[in-house]
């Protein structure tokens, strides 16, 4: 599990305190570039390779947003997101998914029926992942 | 700045004779200082090694298939002393080098340098079997791997195979070109050079089917046991009872067909009661150890169960497929292959035949094609289709297309190694054999969900394991299950 911070231009969601996000994505350039996005928007990244470790950093982190991938070794996005909520049912979860060989809407569908706040399927434009992002977090 | 491993740098006295005892030895080296001498020079001509330290800096670790820890030069010592102080046969040690792909990657390279070496580093561990070793060498970005007994054609299409790997996954692509990949050769005067090893891994340079491969898949399990990978499902081995083909069960694995939401066939497993009272799977992994007629016999008890079982299905009106198991071996000798299709045609009408799937196990890599044409041809026509079980990790379909094989799968329970690398194997497996060799294909052991993901995502049309649904007594006939409903039991805990 990776932590970074940024200082400037954090998100506050109370004073003094910076929105945490959780990446969890076994692609490393896909979670490299995520991380980047969320950072360059102010946003504190935490991050894990699978869903296994992913959850372990859901406990020790408590994050207020998690972003996860669906095909991960391990523990699947499904799985991992399912198991989120359960511990903490307010949890906001977002599902991303792609580059599977079958439809990435069959995957997302039940994501979003289990709970995900939101689901994106990859690629995306970053413009709308951050307010996706930012509607997430309002919510 | 070059680093040397410190298992090299570290005993320098090995390379340059700096102690009385090396100093004699250097007069007339042995074959270890030999070899470390012509490594220290062909691994790295630009970084002489550094006077060692005040302080010397604990050895590298080599790294064993049976991950037992000790120095490279120890191991070395110790293969050497294997073969009895005879020369080491050409093509035993090999090395990998990165540093084009290092090139590839410029400025970025420091950030995917963890991950190459992690993916190299698993993907050679995943090809080494008990006694061959490797170290890292040049601060990473090259390999050396020793291998105790491996021919030197074999060597370097193992090598060929690593290196491929690699390229793949480090650059999505195959790009061998990009990997330096040598093997080393005793010269006239007693030295090694490192010469080019390059091969193009196609159909002519695939591995034959000889004893040495099966011996070396027979280590593989043991040393991936040694490993302390854990089975799902414990395998028999050579039992230790004298005759458990006489005591199986059978059970029945539900197939999901994930492209058309439902469970159409079923794989017949057999099951023998080992000592212990416990029960044994007894499939082809299981019984690589066991000799030919043996698991000929086992093939044919399996068949008239399983033909049994189809008449009776058949009989109810029941339209699923049964798939029946075939190890390689038991039709590769032209005798049993005339007794198993005598066998076939004997208890199969045309309606049982429409219901019955072949699934060929054990098939060695790289088979050449107008073998597997000669032990196919005598089955295909007793079956509505005919499958091939092969590595998760294979690459080429070329030698199966044409043959009458009309699908492709793996077994991944008792595969070893990191759950990522499998995911890569398994994207590669689903795509090339349908995209390029027109295969159904199939995946059997997926256990867990996120195996199931994979496989779902790599593209796999029929998918079967725990995860899925666990054996039956009896095909229980066509059963509808999507998605959802797998996911609803995870959502129902």
């Amino acid at each position: 599990v990776r932590q970074r911070f940024v200082g400037a231009s954090c998100h506050q969601k109370e004073k003094g305190c910076m929105t945490k996000i959780l990446v969890i994505d076994d692609d490393v350039i896909v979670r490299e570039t995520i991380i980047q996005i969320l950072e360059d928007r102010g946003f504190q990244v935490v991050s894990a390779e699978d869903g296994r470790r992913g959850l372990a950093a859901f406990r020790s982190e408590k994050p207020d947003l998690v972003i996860t991938d669906i095909i991960m070794p391990e523990k699947e996005g499904i799985q991992t997101l399912t198991e989120i909520r359960r511990e903490r049912p307010d949890a906001k979860v977002i599902a991303i998914s792609g580059g599977g060989r079958i439809g990435n809407t069959d995957f997302l569908k039940i994501a979003q029926k289990l709970g995900a706040a939101d689901v994106i399927a990859k690629p995306f434009d970053p413009d709308d992942f951050l307010a996706r992002v930012d509607r997430c977090l309002a919510s | 700045m070059i680093s040397w491993p410190a298992s090299i740098a570290a005993s320098p006295a090995d390379i340059v004779g700096a102690t009385a005892d090396a100093g004699q030895q250097m007069a007339k080296p042995g074959l270890f200082q030999r070899i470390r001498r012509s490594l220290a020079y062909i691994i790295s001509p630009e970084d002489e090694p550094e006077p060692l330290p005040v302080k010397r800096r604990p050895p590298a670790s080599a790294r064993t298939r049976a991950g037992a820890v000790e120095s490279f030069d120890e191991q070395l010592k110790k293969l050497l002393s294997q073969s009895g102080g005879k020369s080491l046969v050409s093509g035993r040690i090999n090395l990998i080098g990165l540093g084009k792909i290092k090139q590839r990657f410029g400025d970025s390279w420091p950030h995917v340098a963890g991950r190459a070496d992690r993916i190299a580093r698993n993907t050679i561990e995943h090809y080494l079997v008990q006694g061959d070793i490797y170290s890292s060498v040049r601060g990473g970005i090259a390999y050396v791997i020793v291998f105790a007994h491996l021919p030197e054609d074999q060597a370097r299409v193992k090598c060929a195979l690593i290196g491929n790997e690699i390229a793949k996954a480090l650059l999505g692509e195959d790009a061998t070109d990009m990997l330096e990949i040598k093997t080393a050769t005793e010269q006239v005067d007693g030295s090694f050079k490192l010469e080019d090893a390059h091969i193009e891994l196609d159909e002519d340079s695939a591995v034959e089917p000889t004893s040495d491969v099966l011996e070396f898949a027979e280590v593989d399990e043991a040393a991936a046991a040694a490993k302390g990978a854990p089975p799902t499902e414990p395998t028999v081995r050579d039992s230790p009872r004298s005759e458990p083909l006489e005591s199986l069960r059978f059970l029945y694995r539900p197939v999901w067909d994930q492209t058309r939401n439902v469970v159409p066939a079923y794989l017949c497993l057999s099951q023998a009661p080992s000592a212990d009272g416990s029960s044994l799977w007894w499939d082809g992994a299981a019984v690589t150890q066991s000799d030919p007629e043996k698991r000929a016999r086992l093939d044919e008890i399996v068949l008239k169960h399983t033909l049994d079982d189809l008449r009776e299905l058949v009989r109810e009106n029941r339209t699923l497929l049964l798939i029946m198991p075939l190890h390689f071996d038991s039709v590769a000798s032209a005798a049993r292959r005339r007794r198993y299709a005598q066998l076939l045609q004997e208890r199969l009408d045309d309606a049982m035949r429409k219901l019955l799937l072949i699934e060929i196990e054990g098939t060695p890599h790289g088979v050449p094609q107008p073998r597997l044409v000669e032990i196919i041809a005598p089955l295909r026509p007793h079956c509505r289709n005919l499958l091939l079980r092969l590595a998760p990790e294979t690459i080429d379909f070329g030698n199966i297309k044409g043959t009458g094989v009309g699908g492709a799968g793996c077994d991944v329970a008792y595969h070893p190694g990191p759950e990522f690398l499998l995911m890569q194997h398994l994207n590669r497996f689903a795509r090339t054999a349908s995209e390029k060799a027109t295969l159904q294909t199939y995946l059997l052991g997926a256990n867990s969900m996120s195996l199931v993901a994979a496989a779902l995502g790599a593209g796999f049309q029929y998918i079967a394991g725990d995860a899925i649904a666990k054996p039956v007594n009896h095909p229980r006939g066509l059963i509808e299950f999507s998605l959802s409903d797998l996911y609803s039991r995870v959502a129902n805990g």
